[in-house]
């Protein structure tokens, strides 16, 4: 079974994609460049030298031994960045409810259909981790979906540590004391083995104590890796918040154990829209951004969007993609529902682009076209909320690993032309 | 050119904002009063009358008789009761869904499964604002019970997150899931996956096994887990232990422990804790009573597993107040939390005094949860948490109008402004009802809906509470000239007055010269007076007609409440003669048959159309058949075939043509021979539509005419049809030229009936004599004045010869006649003077009148005299009339004498809204009028 499918992945990937240029300089030539870092460029020009952008501005003469990609007519802009996901991996979650020592490597799948789409749709950078139903369900992994290995894709590995405060089963109120209780069991641990490296006796430390504390210094039981770097602030937490309750109890945990973390927030936590700006941190949206909510007392449906209602109260969001109703699935569809209930364009781009990369850390690479960063970018044939737009052209890292024009897969799609 | 020093600007830049800071700190103080409370509790047991509630910054600062301190927001409780915010002890307020699997886990807290962004505004609306909330009753040691505010900032509402430990003695924890705990990964061969692991307790043996063991083990081990530590802050004594427990024997144990561990004890739910009231008050138990279900719910498991054989007994409550056994009485679920004061007053049932069941929903059971010091009572530095109640705590129906949490309103009920309940300790209705021990008048939209000491006050009702408050229909003056008299509204006000000498041929009503919202009327409803009786002034025998109109009100159609109240005949000029009384009888007689003209249209317009095709003769002139013009006026014969009837049936129909418009009737032997009216006819193009309609539905004839030969279809509703033919056999005179139609019927109206025989015909209208019409109808009098006793006499026996309702204005010289005023049934209007002083006799003509049973109103006569109207009643009753008498001419008797019965004068279901309430006996002279109402609205209240 597994040979089969490696086969038929290597075979997909000489079939429709053009293999790494060995070129050292990439150049993007004319188009309109949306930097998401300053204002658009028009009939712009890119250079990417050993994958970082050198020169971004309007367009002059190409260097000779440049790869041109020509973008004449076309809008260049930062590839998609999606901020948690659970895409390329067999099983969202692990069946025990508290595995904080499993990771999405040991998961994913590199053949999978997810990364091949991550193309077509335009996301150059995804953070995969484990689904919402969990206690602690492990560790995530940033990947670009281009590599043939877990290894060659991934960007940053032991990303962030996946928490639920929703219980899949039981209430929230027995969500919360296995929580504390999973959070004290280390704490406790790292008190003792601190005290026994440094032979003093133990002490009742508030939790930051673990902040200074040097990990490497002694030895962690493996699976306690991942929860003590968690607890030293060394690992981010993400915690699904289904509701507006769990956002209240997400921060207080955030507060108590001095943890490093995300929201990632549902539907009904748009009522927690003041507590969100009050904690100041960005937020990671679910997928489903639009619900009707039934009036208990006039039985009528009103319609809540929530990235709109988050904005409004001056929330900064990552927005996510899914496999949910009609086009969750692109990026560029999240950014136009946000859109079309009154978030500023500007707003929902960076929702897919700047944000995200920011929370996972990576603000300094990816999300904005800007000299220095990764030449991580997409051509787009229209604008990205124009619902015309198809990604042709994707460069990673000054790589050129998506073109449209040699897509046979989506040509045959589209054309009903037979695979070759 | 001067720089300005770099640290002279940031100093600059420093002061700003200090000085800006100023103002917001005073924005930030806010100060609240709650003023005009009838009584407020104190939920400590005593209760204020008249105090004011200050609240500033979210806090109590006075109660009691102080001043609304400046800047103060007041609200105003107008006449309501206020409490102390409700407490609820033990609610069912919860944590979402299932428990921890453990059958003892103190760690777990049920603040942390408490929705936070609930709606409870049901809760709040019901004036409750802070629950106990439970972990839920399903385990041995559940966890932390928390205390949470109902309303307000969603992520502050937990108050106290450990309030106490709760442990669960009832059938509930009988049966404890046993816990399977797989290791992570696949265990060796040696060490076999643990099967699943039972827990105590089965039975209440294990139960207090268990928790003893629990309990000895947070005492004493070494290094206990979460689930057993966390038990420790309960057995200090800094925090109570909740047991939740029904029965007694459960009871017991949870005594026992308390005695052995040294813990605040509080039994939750002890359906039969009044069995153990000393044992409990000998351990200093506090207990938290709930009620089963909410009336009609039987049969329900209440929280500890624990099934009712009945409804409790409400006694446990007072027997346990009794044994002084600190008592919160808690909602019996989630869903009843709102109706937490009607369960309270349940406990009054068994004897509970209502000041302790009041504190058991507020002081006691704020202490139970420990948060007295912030909420629970009245008193200062407490928060200004309270419930504007409409009546007192236990008064049914009594609903929370506005709830405050801090200040701050959080509920307020709307009320319906066309909704209002006048609630006062008397009620003189006037319709031969009393209500002597007070009672409410309903008012809605404008008319009273009901009346009586009965009445319930709807929740969404406008109150208009009036303590001491007598309540009578608004007195009615029977001759005014309020609204009218130049004096009252100036150089506009002589042109009226003017105008109302010349209201003389009854074309105009009084009130055409009214202005709504005339000032004029403000002296008159004040003194209650809510209808005035306009009459013009006088002069000729007919000096025109008297009108209704109401003192107060924003529109026209409002105020004029009949522009035919009455027909004035004055005679007072005249004296008694042959001619005078000729002509007055010619008068009335030209009135009555003008009346009468229109009664029988008015009655051939209701029984239909058959009498005046027969009364009025048609005017036909026969000619032989065979002439040219008209192809359908006639009379036709013929004969319609039915397929599946044996015979023809003979029919015929008289035909009419005008234009293109056919009318007539049509006849058949089928029908039984009754001609019935063409309500639909064309001609048009020798083809005939006629649409009539007939018992068995709507019949459409369509054929065509030639040469006076009719053939055609007709068909009967959905029943069937048939051919037609018919011949003309007569001809009637065809259409005349349009002017001499036009002059024919003018000069005779029968001439204009001949072309819609259908119609009653209608006569002609004289405005002048309009009026008559209602008066011959009995609705209205005539009111007369007249001088002599002979001559009032004859005047008397002609009008009730006609047969018209009569009422004599003026009484001065009544007493010499009254066999006449008996014989001829007639009202007087006594007035403006109420004594008559007569060879050294001081006469009171109304209470001689009304002690040989004749109707007597009073009549000011002037403008000025209608808010003087009570006075001069009053006066009436000085000199010998009965004060039951003196009120109902005030007000039923007049409205009666006009006509007016049905809107006006008595407090009954169906009346206008137009009350008066006294502070006293209304005709006594201490009385004064507290408000008025006109319409259901109120338009005057004594400051």
């Amino acid at each position: 079974m597994k040979p089969m499918r490696t086969l038929a992945a290597a075979a997909l990937f000489l079939l429709s994609q053009s293999p790494p240029t060995p070129s050292q300089t990439v150049a993007i030539r004319g188009g309109r460049i949306l930097t998401m870092a300053g204002p658009e460029i028009e009939d712009g020009l890119i250079l990417i030298e050993n994958g970082r952008i050198t020169e971004i501005g309007p367009a002059r003469e190409v260097p000779w031994d440049a790869t041109v990609i020509d973008a004449k007519g076309r809008v260049v802009m930062p590839a998609f960045v999606i901020a948690h996901s659970q895409g390329g991996v067999d099983t969202a979650n692990e069946s025990q409810e508290n595995v904080p020592f499993v990771s999405v490597r040991d998961s994913l799948d590199a053949s999978s259909t997810y990364f091949e789409n991550c193309l077509r749709d335009g996301i150059g950078t995804v953070m995969v981790i484990p689904g919402h139903r969990t206690l602690i369900g492990g560790t995530g992994l940033v990947v670009k979906p281009f590599g043939r290995t877990v290894a060659a894709m991934t960007v940053v590995d032991d990303a962030g540590m996946k928490i639920s405060i929703a219980a899949e089963r039981g209430s929230r109120m027995s969500q919360i004391q296995k929580l504390r209780r999973a959070f004290d069991e280390i704490l406790e641990y790292l008190r003792r083995e601190k005290a026994k490296a440094e032979s003093a006796p133990e002490k009742e430390d508030e939790p930051g104590f673990l902040s200074d504390l040097d990990l490497d210094a002694f030895e962690i039981e493996p699976r306690k890796g991942p929860m003590s770097r968690l607890l030293s602030g060394k690992l981010r937490a993400y915690i699904w918040c289904p509701d507006a309750s769990d956002v209240i109890r997400a921060n207080a945990l955030i507060e108590a154990y001095r943890l490093d973390a995300t929201l990632v927030v549902g539907h009904g936590a748009w009522k927690a829209a003041d507590a969100l700006a009050r904690a100041g941190r960005p937020v990671i949206l679910d997928q489903e951004l639009e619900a009707f909510e039934t009036d208990r007392r006039t039985g009528k449906e009103v319609l809540r969007v929530l990235p709109a209602i988050l904005h409004g109260k001056g929330v900064r969001f990552a927005l996510t993609t899914g496999s949910g109703s009609y086009g969750s699935r692109y990026p560029w569809y999240q950014a136009a529902v946000a859109v079309r209930h009154g978030v500023p364009r500007d707003v929902a781009l960076r929702a897919v682009t700047q944000v995200p990369a920011e929370i996972l850390g990576l603000g300094d690479r990816i999300g904005t076209l800007e000299k220095g960063k990764d030449g991580t970018l997409i051509v787009l044939s229209d604008d990205p909320l124009s619902g015309r737009a198809f990604v042709e052209r994707m460069v990673i890292e000054g790589v050129p690993v998506y073109d449209r024009s040699k897509d046979a897969k989506l040509r045959s799609l589209l054309t009903g032309e037979a695979l070759p | 050119m001067t720089r300005i020093p770099p640290v002279f600007a940031l100093l600059a830049l420093l002061a700003a904002p200090v000085r800006q800071a100023r103002p917001q700190e005073t924005r930030g103080s806010t100060c609240v009063a709650v003023t005009g409370a009838r009584a407020v509790h104190l939920g400590t047991g005593a209760v204020l009358e008249g105090a004011t509630i200050v609240i500033r910054n979210g806090l109590i600062e006075a109660v009691g008789r102080v001043d609304v301190p400046a800047g103060a927001t007041v609200i105003d409780a107008e006449g309501g009761v206020v409490i102390p915010s409700l407490v609820d002890a033990g609610g069912d307020v919860s944590a979402d869904g299932s428990p921890s699997e453990e059958s003892v886990a103190a760690d777990v807290f049920a603040a942390d499964g408490f929705d936070l962004f609930a709606d409870r505004s049901r809760d709040v609306e019901g004036g409750v604002l802070h629950a106990f909330v439970t972990v839920g009753g399903e385990r041995l040691i559940g966890g932390w019970g928390a205390v949470a505010c109902l309303a307000g900032e969603p992520a502050s509402r937990i108050l106290v997150p450990r309030s106490s430990l709760e442990v669960t003695l009832g059938e509930s924890v009988r049966r404890q899931p046993r816990i399977f705990e797989p290791p992570v990964h696949p265990s060796p061969a040696d060490r076999p996956v643990p099967p699943a692991r039972p827990q105590l307790p089965g039975a209440r043996m294990g139960a207090i096994l268990a928790l003893r063991s629990a309990f000895d083990a947070a005492r004493t081990a070494a290094d206990p887990p979460a689930a057993i530590r966390e038990i420790l802050p309960a057995l200090s004594g800094a925090h109570p232990v909740r047991v939740r427990c029904h029965r007694a024997a459960d009871i017991a144990r949870a005594i026992d422990l308390s005695r052995d561990y040294g813990f605040r004890l509080i039994i939750e739910g002890g359906t039969e804790a009044h069995l153990l009231a000393d044992d409990l008050a000998a351990v200093g138990a506090a207990v938290v009573l709930r009620p089963s279900g909410p009336p009609g719910v039987y049969g329900r498991s209440m929280p500890g597993g624990f099934q009712p054989d009945g409804v409790p007994d409400p006694e446990g409550a007072a027997i346990l107040s009794r044994a002084g056994v600190r008592l919160a009485v808690a909602a019996p679920g989630a869903a009843e939390v709102g109706e937490l004061l009607w369960y309270a007053g349940w406990c009054m049932r068994g004897g509970l005094a209502e000041s302790a069941a009041l504190r058991a929903v507020t002081l006691d059971a704020a202490r139970i949860l420990g948060i007295a010091e912030r909420t629970g009572s009245l008193e200062t530095g407490r928060e200004g948490n309270l419930v504007i109640l409409a009546d007192g705590p236990f008064v049914p129906g009594a609903a929370p109008r506005r709830v405050l949490l801090r200040g701050e309103t959080v509920y307020r009920r709307d009320v319906r402004s066309d909704l209002t309940a006048v609630v006062v300790d008397r009620i003189l209705a006037m319709d031969g009802s009393t209500a002597d021990d007070g009672g409410v008048i309903l008012i809605e939209e404008g008319r009273i809906v009901a009346v009586g000491p009965d009445v319930a006050v709807p929740r969404d009702a406008t109150v208009l509470r009036f303590d001491g408050g007598v309540a009578t229909p608004g007195f009615i003056d029977s001759s005014s000239l309020l609204g009218i008299r130049s004096d009252t509204v100036g150089e506009e006000g002589e042109v009226r007055s003017t105008a109302l000498d010349r209201v003389v041929d009854m074309q105009d009503s009084p009130a055409d010269l009214i202005m709504p919202g005339d000032p004029a009327f403000a002296p008159a409803r004040a003194a209650g007076v809510t209808t005035v009786i306009l009459a013009p002034g006088g002069g000729q025998t007919v000096s025109g007609r008297a009108a209704a109109v109401k003192t107060a009100g924003r529109k026209r159609e409002d105020v004029v409440l009949e522009a035919t109240a009455g027909i004035r005949l004055d005679l007072s000029t005249q004296s008694l003669s042959r001619s005078t009384l000729d002509s007055l009888r010619t008068t009335l007689e030209n009135g009555r048959k003008y009346a009468e003209e229109w009664r029988k249209y008015e009655e051939a317009l209701k029984t239909g159309s058959g009498a005046p095709a027969a009364e009025t003769p048609r005017r036909r002139v026969t000619t032989p058949v065979g002439g040219t013009g008209d192809p359908v006026s006639g009379r036709w014969e013929g004969e319609v075939r039915v397929v599946g009837f044996p015979r023809p049936i003979p029919m015929t129909l008289e035909l009419h043509l005008e234009g293109q418009v056919v009318s007539g009737t049509v006849s058949s032997r089928l029908g039984g021979g009754e001609s019935r009216p063409i309500t639909e006819g064309r001609f048009e193009d020798g083809k005939l539509r006629l649409v009539l309609e007939s018992e068995m539905g709507r019949a459409v004839l369509e054929g065509t005419i030639s040469d006076d030969e009719l053939t055609g279809e007709i068909r009967v509703g959905d029943v069937g049809g048939g051919t037609i033919t018919a011949k003309r056999v007569e001809r009637f005179a065809g259409e005349a030229p349009a002017s001499e139609t036009r002059s024919a019927a003018e000069s005779r109206p029968e001439a204009a009936a001949a072309s819609r025989p259908a119609a009653p015909n209608e006569p002609k209208k004289d405005p002048a004599l309009e009026p008559w019409r209602r008066a011959f109808a009995g609705r209205c009098p005539v009111i007369v004045s007249v001088r002599g006793e002979r001559f009032a006499a004859a005047v008397l026996e002609l009008l009730t010869e006609l047969k018209v309702s009569v009422v004599l204005s003026g009484a001065d010289e009544v007493h010499r006649f009254p066999d006449a005023l008996t014989r001829s049934a007639a009202s007087v209007l006594v007035g403006p003077t109420v004594t008559a002083d007569e060879e050294g006799r001081r006469l009171n003509p109304a209470a001689f009148l009304t002690r040989r049973g004749i109707p007597v109103a009073f009549q000011s006569r002037s403008a000025e005299g209608s808010a003087d109207l009570a006075r001069t009643a009053a006066f009436a009753v000085h000199h010998g009339m009965d004060g039951g008498e003196a009120l109902r001419a005030l007000t039923v008797n007049a409205a009666r004498m006009f006509g007016l019965a049905d809107r006006i004068g008595t407090l009954a279901r169906g009346r206008d809204a137009d009350i008066v309430v006294f502070d006293g006996p209304p005709l006594h002279p201490s009385t004064r009028v507290v408000a008025v109402l006109v319409n259901g609205r109120l338009v005057h209240r004594k400051e």
